[in-house]
């Protein structure tokens, strides 16, 4: 069942990564984070390859964890910050820097489907680190394997998704890879805020938080846009905090060790209660820790031009067979 | 003279089908019978052998967008109209999307001049609803008219306001002008780019809900049922469109409505991969849509077949999908698709696919009645509808390459086209 995984060059999203090769990066990235729990934080495989970040856009944490990655692996790393590509064509800008011999780019865009648009006119990489409100494929995998890390598992895991799912990438991310993975996925939102023709994939569509969140192994608050407001998706906050925020109250009737997730930056008292961000169940912190792994797993097998690394290991403890 | 040998003559509007030859002398058809053996070896006379092919009145598109003046890089009134030839369409008639809008009579007569100059087929202006299309106030209608525009539209800039469209069509009726809406709702569109559906949630593409669409069409057809006034519906698309059409017209409304062949050809699974190419205003839909658009064809619902004909640049389509342009150009494609969707599938008869593109256009814009007959201007398209060719955009007259069909297999070819005895396509080959 290994497909592709030879000839694979670009990480565009979870939606066309076979499970067989996101179980590959999980696995990798257990190696990572181990590289990374050491005193000395260097590993050779990026060694003579360069690494070049685009960034359109805002971005804190995904930036310079793709960045200490690199480094942590000996690699060429540059970033480039735009506020906007109206002055020039995004795909001009792409194709300079695969001329200028990067191996990877790491392209955060505004637009869904841009990185989809370049990867087929550049040898280098791609890697989406955000495509509009499209996917956001390496915060999934960090969730992903953060869920794995602690629940050993994910098939049959009961996982609840609150908040803004439309516009929030890396929920559709998470969608389409916790479902190749078996989860049991179910949303809850604002109407307002929920894409169309989710429950003909099998996601379970849930009036409220609290229905979604009953029996839950694994609880992701999605950001809410901050614009959702002015456009008229939603009254105000304070409605949606109490409506679609998480608070202690809803965890009550998830499973005793049900872990609160978030992928940052979160908006306390909106998308969630500041009790809940510090209380017992978050793994927050943990999440940002397996970002830098999963960075690292995921350059190491992209950055070869051309090709991914390819499982490096089949028969590992991540790989069992798909059905 | 030229003489159309042994093709076989579709004309719907007299009910004329058969095997026949055609005289044509200057502009006019002056002879028209099963055989014309006196004219087969006459030096004079230039034979065009049709065997095995439909000879037809000239295609009509109500609907096209020559882009001149302002836009030349996407299309002119030269290249546009020969795509239109090409296609088999001897007139069409041109929105007023234009640079300026084409807002006012002299607007109006500079198409109108250049189309004489340069253009390979007839071209009708249509003008705006309203003052420089900004939905507000009235548009010098009847000047327009007077200056040799066909018909309104606010193609450019959909009517927002209930309330100026009503008194729109009013006043147009009053001058017998034909008012073409465009029906969307861009407060419900808001940011969407394509068709809500399953396929936008896995593109992660913002949605165009169906009702942007449905609710203009249904006011539309309600002011149309009040006022007594005639309205008609640009390109549309849905379902629940078709659906409120034929209630409108069972109530008695002065409605007629027009589709495009993307929309009763393709679902809005072509974007996939983020195709530009299928980015489409309307968008492309679901195949619930296009049965019930297939079905409205069939009972009547729906009059006219247009093109929707969008040229664009090649810059504008390979672009993030979100900035891409919309549109398709689709002179050149419009009847092959409408034979391989339609009559091949048996879905409409010939007869019924011909005067969806030939009388009942005509009818809309009062270009007279579109038929065969000695006397008659002799604006004729000749195509094969059994070949099947490969659709390659690099092969379009059209400045516009943007083609949801590239490669694909379409049944039914234009082999000659004339306009005004003048023979525009012979031989598959534009002759201008």
């Amino acid at each position: 069942m290994i497909t592709n995984l030879k000839t694979r060059k670009d990480l565009l999203g979870l939606r066309e990564l076979p499970a067989q090769s996101i179980r590959s990066i999980l696995h990798s990235a257990e190696t990572m984070k181990f590289v990374l729990s050491q005193p000395i934080k260097k590993a050779p495989h990026l060694m003579g390859k360069s690494v070049v970040e685009l960034f359109v856009g805002e971005s804190i944490r995904t930036k310079l964890s793709f960045e200490l990655a690199a480094q942590y692996m000996t690699g060429t790393v540059s970033t480039i910050s735009v506020g906007d590509t109206t002055r020039e064509r995004i795909r001009d800008v792409v194709t300079a820097i695969d001329h200028m011999g990067a191996d990877v780019i790491i392209l955060r865009h505004p637009f869904s489907g841009t990185p989809h648009m370049i990867a087929p006119l550049v040898q280098a990489s791609i890697i989406n680190a955000g495509d509009g409100i499209n996917e956001q494929p390496t915060q999934a995998l960090v969730d992903i394997f953060t869920i794995f890390q602690k629940k050993g598992r994910i098939k049959g895991l009961n996982v609840a998704l609150t908040g803004d799912i439309l516009h929030n990438p890396i929920a559709h991310s998470n969608i389409w890879g916790l479902l190749k993975l078996g989860a049991n996925v179910r949303v809850a939102g604002p109407a307002t805020l929920l894409p169309a023709g989710l429950e003909t994939l099998g996601v379970q569509i849930c009036r409220s938080p609290r229905e979604a969140v009953t029996d839950a192994d694994v609880i992701m608050s999605m950001r809410l846009r901050s614009d959702a407001v002015d456009r008229g998706l939603v009254p105000d906050e304070r409605e949606y905090a109490r409506c679609f925020g998480l608070h202690e109250q809803e965890l009550t009737y998830a499973k005793p060790d049900v872990i609160v997730m978030h992928a940052l930056p979160v908006r306390r008292g909106v998308d969630m209660s500041g009790a809940v961000i510090a209380g017992p169940n978050s793994v927050i912190d943990e999440q940002v820790t397996n970002g830098v792994a999963i960075k690292m797993a995921v350059l190491y097998m992209f950055a070869k031009k051309g090709g991914f690394y390819g499982d490096p290991d089949p028969e590992g403890p991540c790989c069992q067979p798909e059905k | 003279m030229i003489l159309i040998r042994k093709g076989r003559v579709v004309s719907p509007r007299n009910k004329l089908s058969g095997v026949m030859d055609v005289l044509i002398d200057g502009e006019a058809i002056v002879k028209l019978a099963p055989e014309l053996p006196q004219y087969y070896e006459d030096e004079n006379v230039r034979i065009i052998e049709a065997t095995g092919c439909i000879v037809t009145p000239g295609l009509i598109d109500i609907h096209c967008h020559l882009c001149e003046p302002g836009f030349e890089s996407r299309e002119d009134i030269a290249s546009g109209t020969r795509a239109a030839v090409r296609g088999g369409f001897t007139s069409i008639a041109c929105m007023p999307d234009t640079q300026p809008k084409t807002c006012s009579a002299p607007s109006v007569t500079y198409i109108l001049d250049r189309a004489r100059r340069v253009g390979a087929a007839h071209v009708f202006p249509v003008g705006t609803i309203t003052r420089y299309g900004q939905g507000e106030q009235l548009a010098p209608i009847a000047e327009m008219k007077m200056a040799g525009a066909v018909a309104v539209s606010d193609e450019a800039e959909p009517t927002a306001d209930g309330g100026v469209l009503r008194n729109a069509l009013k006043y147009a009726n009053s001058f017998k002008m034909p008012v073409l809406t465009n029906c969307l709702d861009r407060s419900i569109a808001a940011t969407g780019v394509m068709n809500e559906g399953l396929v936008s949630t896995l593109h992660g593409l913002m949605p165009i809900p169906k009702s942007a669409e449905q609710s203009v069409v249904a006011r539309n057809v309600i002011l149309s049922l009040e006022t007594g006034c005639p309205v008609h519906l640009s390109h549309i698309s849905t379902e629940g469109s078709v659906e409120i059409v034929r209630w409108g017209k069972k109530m008695g409304a002065r409605v007629t409505a027009d589709t495009c062949p993307q929309y009763f050809s393709l679902t809005e699974e072509a974007v996939t991969g983020y195709n530009t190419m299928a980015k489409l205003d309307p968008p492309l839909r679901a195949q619930a849509d296009v049965d019930a658009v297939v079905e409205g064809l069939r009972d009547g619902t729906i009059d006219i077949i247009s093109t929707d004909h969008m040229p664009c640049t090649e810059d504008s389509k390979i672009a993030e999908f979100a900035r891409a342009a919309y549109g398709m150009s689709s002179l050149e494609t419009a009847l092959a698709a409408s034979l391989t969707y339609l009559y091949h599938t048996g879905k409409l008869s010939m007869g019924d696919l011909i005067y969806k593109m030939t009388a009942a256009p005509a009818d809309l814009l009062q270009l007279g009645r579109s038929e065969l007959r000695e006397g008659a201007r002799a604006d004729i398209t000749i195509f094969d509808p059994n070949a099947t060719w490969k659709v390659r955009r690099e092969a379009f007259e059209s400045k516009g390459k943007n083609t949801p069909y590239e490669g694909m297999e379409l049944q039914g070819e234009v082999i000659s086209t004339i306009v005004s005895g003048s023979i525009r396509v012979l031989d598959r080959m534009v002759m201008m």
